[in-house]
C-alpha cells in the first residue's frame, strides 16, 4: 500500500513531471506515475492547466521588449553612460 | 562610399532601457545588469570601427551584451553558487508549499479558477501584466534568471543549463519551484480567483 500511497499523494514530483515532460523524454515508469497521480488529483490538474496560462503571459510581458522594454533604467545610470559616450 | 556610421551619442537615450531590461531578467540583479550595459556600450564603441552595418545598431548592441552575459555565467564562482542555493533552499520551499508527513502533497488546494479557463485577452491586459510584473520582482535572483531565459529569449533548454552551468535536473526544480512561486503570487493578489 506505501507504493500506492506515495503515488498518490506526491504532488510535487507529479507537478515537476508534468513540466519535464512537455519538452523532455522521461521514463515510462515516471510517465505512468505521473499520469496515474493526475487522474485522481485535483490540484495538480489545475496546476497542469495553469502552467501554460503563465506561459503565455510571460511570453506576452517580454514580446515588446526592444520596443517597450518593461523597466526603466534609473537616470543618473543613463546620464553616466550620456557621459562616457561623449 | 557608404560608410556605417554608429550614432553612438545617442545610445543612451536610445537603447538603455532595453538593454537594461534585458540585462536585468537574466542576471537578476540591478547593479549587475547595470554593469553589463555599461560594459556592452563601452566595448561597442571601442570596436565601432569594425561595425559592419548588415545588422541595425540595437541588433548589434545586443549580440555585444548576449555575450557579456555568457562571460558572465562562466565565472565559477556564480556558476557553483545555483546547486548550493537549490540545495539551502529545499527544505523551506517544500515546507511553504507541501505537506511532508503526507508524501508532498500540495498544502493548500489549487482550485480551479477562472485563470485556468481564462482566456488569452485577460493574460495579455494591463492589468494582469501589472500583477505579473510585482510578482517578477518578488522571485528571487536566482530562480527568475534561469526561469525567464525561456520566455525572454525563446532560448532552448539545453542551451538555458549551459549558459548558466546548471543540469537539466536543476533546471526543472528551477522551473517548477518558479511557476510555484509565480502561481502562488498570482492567486495571492487574487487575479486567479
Amino acid at each position: 500500500m506505501g507504493y500506492l500511497k506515495r503515488i498518490l499523494n506526491n504532488c510535487v514530483e507529479a507537478s515537476l513531471l508534468s513540466l519535464k515532460n512537455k519538452e523532455e523524454k522521461i521514463t515510462l515508469k515516471q510517465k505512468f506515475e505521473m499520469e496515474f497521480h493526475i487522474l485522481f488529483c485535483k490540484c495538480c490538474k489545475n496546476f497542469v492547466k495553469q502552467s501554460p496560462m503563465i506561459d503565455k503571459s510571460l511570453k506576452a510581458y517580454f514580446k515588446d521588449i526592444d520596443n517597450n522594454p518593461p523597466l526603466k533604467a534609473s537616470d543618473s545610470f543613463k546620464e553616466k553612460i550620456r557621459e562616457k559616450l561623449k | 562610399m557608404q560608410t556605417n556610421i554608429l550614432d553612438y551619442k545617442n545610445w543612451a537615450d536610445r537603447y538603455t532601457d532595453y538593454l537594461f531590461s534585458f540585462a536585468y531578467y537574466k542576471v537578476g540583479k540591478r547593479e549587475e545588469a547595470e554593469d553589463l550595459v555599461q560594459e556592452t556600450f563601452l566595448s561597442a564603441y571601442k570596436s565601432r570601427d569594425t561595425y559592419s552595418g548588415a545588422a541595425s545598431e540595437k541588433t548589434w548592441l545586443m549580440a555585444i551584451l548576449k555575450n557579456k552575459i555568457i562571460d558572465y555565467y562562466r565565472k565559477p564562482k556564480i556558476m557553483d553558487s545555483f546547486s548550493t542555493y537549490l540545495d539551502q533552499t529545499e527544505e523551506a520551499f517544500d515546507n511553504s508549499f507541501f505537506d511532508q508527513n503526507n508524501y508532498g502533497r500540495w498544502k493548500e488546494d489549487i482550485g480551479e479558477n477562472y485563470f485556468s479557463k481564462g482566456s488569452d485577452s485577460y493574460l495579455i491586459s494591463k492589468e494582469f501584466q501589472k500583477f505579473l510584473h510585482i510578482c517578477l520582482e518578488q522571485m528571487p535572483t536566482k530562480l527568475k534568471a534561469v526561469f525567464i531565459s525561456k520566455y525572454i529569449d525563446d532560448e532552448k533548454t539545453e542551451n538555458i543549463c549551459k549558459e548558466h552551468g546548471i543540469t537539466s535536473s536543476n533546471y526543472w526544480v528551477i522551473i517548477f519551484r518558479s511557476k510555484t512561486l509565480l502561481r502562488t503570487c498570482l492567486e495571492k493578489k487574487g487575479i486567479l480567483n
